[in-house]
């Protein structure tokens, strides 16, 4: 083709696998030059370095907070505080959440009763529910569980349901068929088949409680990963905050990675 | 209780209608104990609908559906369902699909213990050559084998009538000769079984039943009843070689090609 002929060949020839790696690394590696040498300068306009901290100041205050922890905790003491009130709200909203949403899926007489109500609940955002759950429970723990509860709840209930919705015509006529009792029905056909469905609601749930807790634990604990970030936001630490930052993306990144896992070994049929 | 005259199914003048389109029109179609019956009919003509009222999944309009004399009110274990597709449970192996009725089940039948079961199951396997595939997934298996896997758990329940709604339609000309024989050899030596099978397939019709059944268009009549003359013989390649079999299924063809609506 003719075009070809304008088209310089070094733009069109494929990158070698050496410089796919270095290419980035080199990139990320500039910038951290930058941000660490430069902008303590003053020279880039518009930047203050005390508002943006350096890279090694981030490093510095990982140690820190490793040896010294934070606000009379230590680091990870901060961890499972956020952990334990997450893993409890959504333990709590898997154990009714599912069983429920499975009994409300398969009776659709009962389903008709509750199902509307829950789907007008749940695209409210959790955090909208954070002022009136202060003003029933308080800022203590149960008041955070609580708000983590109500989230994974109606994730994981209308997540269920979905799931035995989409159970084939034909499972049920094959249980129909062999005058299967309610309870193998929905333990050994129902609950199995709607198990793919609900574990991506459980894993949606899980990012979410964990989005959660750290908004709740903004506004009022003494301990958490969302405390620690907004302390010492106000005292302008912030080394501090990207370390919190990172943390609570790490692990978040970690429960994912458990779930992918447990889906893996449990769901093995899915997709073949 | 069985009066010397009864049938083991029958349709009396049986209707269905779906909202205001007229599905069967007053049919009416009987089986005696341990034949096999084929319903062959252009798409849509609801065979499949007689087949699910013989099943209890749906009740007719106007008309009766009998078996052994006595209405059919719902599903029951003594009328086996064998579905258009294998239908067995991915999360299960064929071994546990195969006894999942039959363990699960409230059968007519007094519950068998573990080793009974298990008994039970591995003859059956055995019956459709899946001996050495007990322990595969479905997803591990062929669609022949999953198919083969479904009959199995048909049998297993001990089911007096097998109602089949085109089992072997999604496979190959070849996995569906050998399932075709299959079916035949099974339902001669694992007990009286009386069978109704739905397909739209002309030659499968003619090589597994003793009676065929021709359906028109919606709505559903039957227009002609044949007596399969080919019973006899245990292998296809015997019948279709005969001249016979080859003009009754051209002829059988041809008028299914008339009574598709154009």
């Amino acid at each position: 083709m003719s075009l070809a002929k304008g088209t310089s060949p070094s733009i069109r020839a494929i990158p070698s696998n050496w410089w796919r790696v270095i290419a980035p690394v080199s990139v990320v590696i500039l910038a951290l030059l930058v941000w660490e040498y430069l902008i303590p300068l003053g020279i880039v306009p518009g930047v203050r370095a005390q508002y943006l901290g350096t890279p090694s100041g981030i490093a510095e205050a990982a140690s820190e907070l490793m040896r010294n922890g934070y606000g009379g905790h230590g680091l990870f003491d901060h961890v499972r505080a956020s952990l334990f009130r997450t893993v409890t709200g959504f333990l709590i909203a898997a154990s009714l959440g599912v069983p429920l949403g499975i009994v409300l899926g398969y009776n659709q007489r009962m389903g008709a009763f509750l199902l509307p109500i829950f789907g007008f609940l749940r695209p409210i955002p959790a955090l909208a529910f954070i002022p009136i759950v202060v003003i029933w429970f308080g800022i203590g723990e149960f008041a955070k569980i609580f708000v983590i509860f109500m989230t994974a709840f109606l994730y994981i209930l209308l997540g269920a349901v979905s799931g035995v919705r989409s159970v084939p015509a034909d499972f049920f006529r094959l249980s129909q068929n062999y005058h299967l009792p309610t309870w193998p029905t929905l333990f050994r056909v129902v609950l199995p088949s709607a198990l793919p469905e609900i574990f991506v609601s459980l894993r949606t749930a899980m990012a979410l409680s964990w989005a959660v807790v750290v908004a709740s634990e903004l506004i009022a604990a003494q301990v958490g990963l969302g405390y620690l970030i907004q302390s010492a936001s106000q005292v302008y630490a912030i080394n501090k905050v990207y370390v919190g930052v990172a943390l609570i993306g790490l692990v978040g990144v970690t429960i994912d990675m458990l779930f992918q896992f447990t889906e893996r070994r449990m769901l093995h049929w899915v997709g073949r | 209780m069985s009066k010397p005259l009864q049938k083991k199914i029958a349709l009396q003048n049986v209707s269905k209608t779906f909202g205001s389109r007229l599905a069967l029109d007053k049919l009416s179609l009987s089986i005696e104990e341990g034949e096999t019956v084929t319903v062959i009919g252009p798409t849509g003509c609801g065979k499949t609908t007689i087949l699910n009222m013989v099943a209890g999944f749906t009740t007719p309009s106007t008309g009766q559906v009998l078996v052994d004399g006595i209405e059919v009110e719902g599903p029951n274990p003594q009328r086996g369902f064998m579905f258009q597709r294998p239908t067995l449970l991915p999360w299960l192996k064929v071994a546990d699909n195969v006894e999942f009725p039959v363990r699960y089940g409230r059968l007519q039948s007094k519950p068998l213990n573990a080793k009974e079961r298990a008994d039970a199951t591995a003859h059956y396997l055995n019956s459709v050559g899946l001996s050495d595939a007990w322990n595969l997934y479905p997803h591990q298996m062929s669609g022949g084998m999953q198919s083969r896997a479904a009959l199995a758990r048909l049998l297993m329940a001990e089911s007096s009538v097998l109602l089949m709604d085109e089992p072997f339609a999604a496979l190959d000309a070849q996995t569906r000769f050998s399932m075709q024989q299959l079916l035949k050899r099974v339902v001669k030596t694992e007990g009286l079984r009386t069978v109704l099978f739905i397909t739209h397939d002309v030659e499968e019709a003619l090589l597994i039943s003793d009676h065929l059944f021709l359906m028109s268009a919606a709505p559903g009549r039957i227009v002609r009843h044949v007596e399969v003359p080919f019973r006899g013989h245990e292998d296809y390649r015997d019948i279709v070689l005969k001249a016979e079999f080859t003009e009754l299924k051209h002829e059988l063809i041809d008028q299914l090609e008339r009574l598709v609506p154009s």
